[in-house]
């Protein structure tokens, strides 16, 4: 097996294994009722959380070494450029939102929940796009000669 | 670090994908590795002047920038 081919496998256990864990919370736990959570439902969601990032972690960082040291150096230099580049990019994104650029959507009624949660992942995702650009930009580099 | 890969292989009429394959690398290792975008590590190095039966000196050459 090639290493490629050992990259995408593990690469999509990775992936796959943590959504299907994650989903699996919620199959676990139900959907949020509104009414306040018990304590068995906060510890089985928190512990099948703590799995799923683990599972996906363990099989992320098999798949990073799966890839010779030439491509692992480039992953690595994309995750830090890209992560800190696409960390700086959500600043104005969030000067715009803490200004009231998103006034409008106030009308809307969104759930706290949601806003907590788009709170919450603005930096990781701007830091993944931003790593996924670098990422693109390197191969590109890279294939010209 | 200029290197003299690109001879060796020539010499041995390998193309990048052969020896990366007798390397267990990627071919763009090996493309990164002779067009000088890339410095091996040290055990790879080693590996790549080991399969062509040559120090490790002969193969990679320092200069100072």
């Amino acid at each position: 097996m090639t290493r490629d081919q050992k990259f995408t496998i593990f690469l999509a256990v990775a992936i796959i294994g943590g959504i299907g864990i994650g989903l699996s919370t919620i199959l676990a736990v139900g959907p949020h009722q509104g009414a306040a959570p018990g304590t068995a439902r906060i510890i089985a969601g928190t512990l099948l959380t703590t799995l799923a990032m683990a599972w996906a972690c363990f099989f992320a960082a098999r798949a990073h070494f799966a890839r010779d040291e030439f491509k692992r150096q480039r992953e690595v230099s994309a995750s830090y450029w890209g992560g800190w580049l696409g960390i700086a990019a959500s600043a104005p994104l969030f000067f715009f939102t803490a200004v009231g650029g998103f006034g409008p959507l106030a009308a809307w009624n969104v759930p706290p929940m949601l806003v907590f949660l788009a709170g919450y992942l603005l930096a990781p995702i701007c830091a993944a796009a931003g790593a996924i650009g670098a990422a693109l930009w390197l191969r590109y580099r890279d294939s010209r000669s | 670090m200029k290197n003299i890969l690109k001879i060796l292989r020539a010499e041995r009429d390998w193309t990048q994908a052969e020896l990366a394959r007798r390397l267990d690398v990627s071919r763009e290792s090996i493309n990164a590795i002779e067009t000088g975008r890339y410095d091996p590590s040290l055990p790879l190095a080693f590996e790549i002047a080991r399969l062509f039966g040559k120090k490790i000196e002969d193969v990679f050459l320092y200069k100072k920038h």
